[in-house]
């Protein structure tokens, strides 16, 4: 977004600093903020050091490799891997799933040498924001590993998903001051923006800012490690342009490494003119379904050619108030959009709303059974961008692309639960943790237990088998042994069609609607899974409402 | 001499021509072979694109094959649908159902894919009312 909002800067000769009366508030909600990002990359490194300590003098053939890797990565929820790379800049071990395991052996991406580590300032040291092939993005922190005669043997690393790292505190500020952040590294790299998809990209390097009229807010923000600005630029949700008040202060971390973190109000712009098309939902789920299909029978007696063009027309009969016909093909690149053109041909998979629910790769999974609906959390223009539950209806033109369009659920928005879902992922990798050194049956039996050690107050776990065999689950154990691929909510969404392909390429989060058995209704829920042995998977999740 | 000469001549020509006609023949079928499978597929789709016989659509729902029919020239001959599941040999009271009453709208397979699981081709078929059965829809599912 960073990107977008720089790139939706607009000439203003009057730059101006903040008021006194906002610089305050923003200043006071900033100096609250910063503290919990740097605390949790502190702890980060501390983790990792301590892991590389007891690494120490360790073959890489030695059980205790993967457990430690195993605890590391459930001890630090935002990361995707933690492993182990020798001197050559080799993996060694990894965590994950079969699939990562092949990366054993191959180089890692990012090559840091003893004299890289030794050159800092800190025992560990993190990474720029970095790209790796399999379209992960986000940082890495990097500690040494020594014999106990001081002989380097190579590195742990831990790759981190910023927008997870981020994610949880913005969702709290948000909600508590009405404000939100971006943040960048010396460079001007992007490394946290709401929109998820705009990370990695550098705001110093776009070709508007050769335009001697532009204001370039982000080689101000990179020269300055504090400072306070007013400009003009589009809002968090792209739709208008207006003034957004910045305040800016750097994380220095031990290593020398400095993160610019700015926080806007651009999520308050007030005095935006907000056409028909972004007001409140006036559609139901019905409909969205019936609007959806007028546009699959199109698609299925139109060429693709003629089908995407008619979706992409704003003026055209795929338009009907907020209801518009998106277009994605089976690898999440984007056909159509219509409001947002820009994003015609980016391939949009990894594209994350703010609790990290990859909301294309859901959408392309439902497809993948035959359409059906899907949820995301999406800021809504009608609300001042306030995030609420965006209902999806997709389906599938054939297995190579796919149509959809969404609509708020009006009044159905959550409170932050960036904490909990941190929880949720320590809990399902500290299920993955423990299948090493207990028998399953063993964890099975803590797992039904309400009352063992590793329950979680406000998270129900479960484990189930891949064929759909429920081992476990807390919150009704009345169907455990039963299959629950059958399972559907009131909106024909079966958690275990979905949760156990998501399991299989190595998990993540998903939400819907479960069955509470003591308020005898269906309740909005955030689920968490991960492979946990060769036949089974085991989830956690938090009722949202 | 000249005789055998010509009855040489004829023989070789003979094959010749022999070898020519076989080679063009060849070249035909497989010219005609070649044109029918781009241009008459790309017909048959361009044509289904158009005026399709049956539109419809498959989804899994939990256990269920839900086919919804849309429209199509020969909806209101529609007699039976029926469904296939790659590796799976389903009763003939699951698998195949009356279309419906008004040629579009929902058929439901119950328990067509009761703990199914992995990724198979799913088949839709219809009866029409001439007696012919058509393949309507071929897609593959993720059912897990």
């Amino acid at each position: 977004m960073a990107f977008i909002i720089v790139a939706g800067i607009v000439t203003h000769p009057d730059v101006v600093s903040v008021s006194d009366e906002k610089y305050a508030g923003m200043h006071g909600a900033l100096d609250e903020f910063t503290p919990t990002i740097e605390e949790d990359m502190n702890e980060i490194f501390s983790l990792t050091e301590a892991t590389a300590r007891n690494l120490s003098g360790v073959s890489m053939g030695d059980s205790s490799v993967e457990l430690a890797l195993l605890q590391l990565r459930r001890d630090i929820p935002a990361s995707y891997d933690t492993y182990i790379v020798d001197t050559n800049n080799t993996i060694q071990a990894i965590t994950g799933t079969s699939e990562e395991q092949k990366s054993v052996g191959t180089q890692s991406c990012a090559n840091i040498t003893e004299e890289d580590l030794k050159s800092s300032k800190n025992t560990s040291i993190v990474t720029s924001f970095y790209t790796c092939n399999d379209g992960k993005k986000g940082i890495i922190v990097i500690a040494p590993i020594y014999e106990a005669n001081g002989t380097y043997t190579g590195t742990i690393r831990v790759s981190l998903d910023t927008a997870y790292l981020f994610s949880g505190a913005v969702d709290q500020l948000r909600s508590d001051y009405g404000y939100t952040i971006w943040s960048i590294q010396q460079d001007g790299c992007l490394i946290y923006y709401e929109d998820t998809e705009l990370l990695g990209k550098n705001t110093l390097n776009n070709e508007i800012y050769t335009e001697e009229s532009s204001f370039n807010v982000a080689q101000l923000v990179t020269e300055k490690p504090e400072g306070n600005i007013s400009y003009v630029f589009y809002n968090v949700g792209w739709v208008e342009k207006g003034l957004i008040n910045a305040v800016w202060d750097t994380i220095s971390f031990p290593d020398g490494t400095e993160w610019r973190i700015v926080l806007t109000d651009d999520i308050s712009i007030n005095n935006i003119d907000i056409d028909n098309e972004h007001s409140s939902s006036q559609f139901t789920t019905s409909e969205l379904r019936t609007f959806v299909e007028k546009a699959y029978v199109y698609a299925q007696t139109h060429t693709k050619e003629e089908a995407l063009k008619a979706f992409n027309d704003r003026n055209g009969e795929f338009i009907n108030g907020e209801l518009y016909i998106f277009a994605y093909d089976i690898n999440g690149t984007t056909l159509a959009l219509p409001y947002q053109t820009q994003l015609v041909g980016i391939n949009r998979l990894q594209a994350e709303d703010i609790t990290g629910v990859k909301f294309v790769q859901r959408e392309i999974a439902r497809t993948e059974q035959g359409g059906g609906y899907v949820y995301c959390q999406y800021p809504n223009p009608a609300k001042g961008f306030a995030r609420e539950l965006k209902f999806a209806y997709v389906m599938p033109i054939n297995n190579n692309w796919f149509i959809g369009a969404g609509l708020y659920m009006d009044n159905t928005s959550f409170e932050p639960c960036g904490d909990m879902r941190n929880k949720m992922i320590s809990q399902v990798r500290n299920f993955q943790y423990l299948s090493k050194i207990m028998p399953e049956d063993e964890l099975i039996s803590m797992l039904n237990n309400p009352n063992s050690s590793i329950q979680v107050d406000g998270l129900y776990p479960f484990a189930s088998t891949y064929s759909g065999t429920i081992l476990s689950y807390v919150m009704d154990p009345s169907v455990i042994g039963n299959n629950h691929l059958g399972y559907v909510n009131s909106y024909g969404m079966s958690i275990g069609r979905e949760a156990i392909p998501l399991a299989q390429s190595g998990g993540g989060l998903i939400y819907s609607l479960v069955w509470d058995p003591e308020l005898e209704r269906d309740v909005y829920v955030l689920i968490y899974v991960e492979p946990v042995t060769e036949d089974t998977y085991y989830g956690s999740m938090i009722i949202l409402e | 001499m000249s005789i055998k000469y010509r009855r040489k001549q004829s023989q070789r020509e003979k094959r010749l021509v022999m070898t020519m006609f076989l080679g063009l023949a060849i070249m035909v079928i497989l010219c005609v072979s070649l044109f029918a499978a781009f241009f008459g597929t790309e017909y048959v789709i361009d044509k289904s694109l158009e005026d399709p016989d049956v539109l419809l659509n498959v989804a899994v729902v939990g256990d269920d094959i839900i086919v919804t029919i849309y429209e199509g020239r020969r909806v209101d001959e529609l007699l039976t649908l029926s469904v296939e599941i790659e590796g799976v040999t389903l009763p003939h009271s699951i698998a195949s159902k009356p279309a419906p009453d008004n040629g579009s709208g929902e058929v439901l397979f119950v328990g067509a894919c009761a703990g199914i699981t992995g990724t198979r081709d799913v088949a839709v078929r219809g009866t029409f009312s001439n007696g012919r059965s058509l393949l309507l829809k071929l897609y593959t599912v993720k059912f897990t």
